[in-house]
């Protein structure tokens, strides 16, 4: 997980611009990552990582254990993931989803970087909220089991238990991808050279 | 079929979060088991493709510039309290008013809700006399009938009850004890 320095949030906490520019651009990709797949829409990634940037204006004065910055801000990024989601689903709860199957039958002869990592993205988001944001945590950001369990506030016992069974159901969503003709079958044999 | 406990140490077993030795056992499973090794195989492969799509992804050269303009903009809004008290809100004629106000609005709360509050309070001490007022009756009924039984128990018995015992005294066979 990235260090944050102290410096740098008290010279964010008393409105510093340079140190704000530094914030972010340290922090920036990663938050960038985590909302494009937390979020069912990711197009709306920028507005999410606004409100973060904002709450984090907001309350950093009243963030007492600076050493703790950067699971405080990724765990107000997740909330804000959250929140967009639950409005997302409140607005679409008549519209019909496209079918991911559908999807990926579609792209299977144009198998770009940029079709690949949106069918991941797309797996991502049809996991539960729950399940989708500690595989991201980990798989995305890398962050070991401790780091996870101080961003999300679990004890690290459920870590290990709901990464086991994030990453069942994620196989498991990956395999019916495959078995309907997507274009993860491929990949996942090792068909274009990652696996 | 693979349990929950077996795929939870393949999963840490992928992490490489396990001690030597259960690391030694997992391996040796995934090497023996086919649905293991499958599964394993599997999951480091869209591992290894989530890392490469999703991880490196390319940095938006853009998005630090976004943010900070967002955040500049977003930085002069108000809260509400903020707000209230940047207007003129509380400016001297204003103030008074809305004290004025305030202080009508207690007053008329006050006269609404007090009748109500008398009258629970009435009723209530009416309620706790009358209680008191029955309680004091009982006792003393309870006490005039313990003094009436404890004078029956502690009067000298009647010379004719005495006769009485005695000539049933008498007329009772005796029972011979040898």
């Amino acid at each position: 997980m990235v260090e944050i320095p102290s410096s740098l949030l008290i010279g964010c906490a008393s409105g510093d611009d340079t140190c704000w520019q530094e914030l972010i651009r340290l922090t920036g990709g990663h938050f960038q990552r985590i909302a494009r797949v937390n979020l069912r829409d990711p197009s709306l990634t920028d507005d999410v990582l606004q409100e973060t940037y904002f709450k984090v204006f907001r309350n950093l004065r009243k963030l007492r254990d600076r050493s703790r910055a950067m699971p405080w801000m990724v765990q107000i990024l997740i909330n804000e993931c959250r929140m967009m989601n639950r409005k997302l689903k409140r607005e679409a709860q008549n519209e019909s989803e496209e079918s991911l199957s559908y999807q990926l039958a579609s792209t299977k002869d144009d198998r770009g970087s940029a079709e690949t990592r949106e069918i991941l993205g797309r797996l991502l988001r049809q996991l539960p909220e729950h399940y989708r944001e500690i595989l991201v945590l980990r798989e995305i950001e890398g962050l070991d089991y401790e780091e996870i369990a101080l961003t999300l506030r679990v004890p690290i016992g459920t870590v290990r238990s709901r990464l086991a069974r994030a990453r069942t159901m994620w196989v498991d969503l990956a395999g019916e991808i495959v078995e309907a003709g997507g274009l993860l079958d491929l990949c996942l044999d090792g068909g274009d050279g990652v696996a | 079929m693979l349990n929950d406990y077996l795929k939870t140490l393949i999963s840490e077993y992928a992490d490489d979060e396990l001690d030597l030795e259960t690391t030694r056992q997992v391996s040796d499973f995934i090497a023996e088991n086919s649905e293991a090794e499958g599964y394993f195989n599997k999951l480091q492969s869209l591992r290894r493709l989530t890392t490469e799509h999703l991880r490196e992804e390319a940095e938006d050269p853009t998005l630090e510039l976004r943010m900070m303009n967002a955040l500049r903009l977003r930085s002069y809004e108000q809260t509400w309290w903020e707000r209230v008290f940047a207007s003129r809100a509380l400016s001297p004629r204003k103030a008074t008013a809305v004290a004025l106000v305030i202080i009508v609005i207690v007053l008329f709360l006050f006269s609404y809700f007090q009748a109500p509050v008398s009258r629970f309070l009435a009723d209530t001490r009416t309620r706790v006399e009358q209680l008191g007022g029955e309680a004091q009756t009982e006792l003393t009924e309870r006490r005039d009938e313990l003094t009436e039984s404890l004078g029956e128990l502690l009067a000298p018995p009647s010379p004719d009850e005495e006769e009485g015992e005695r000539t049933t005294s008498a007329t009772e066979p005796e029972v011979s004890v040898a």
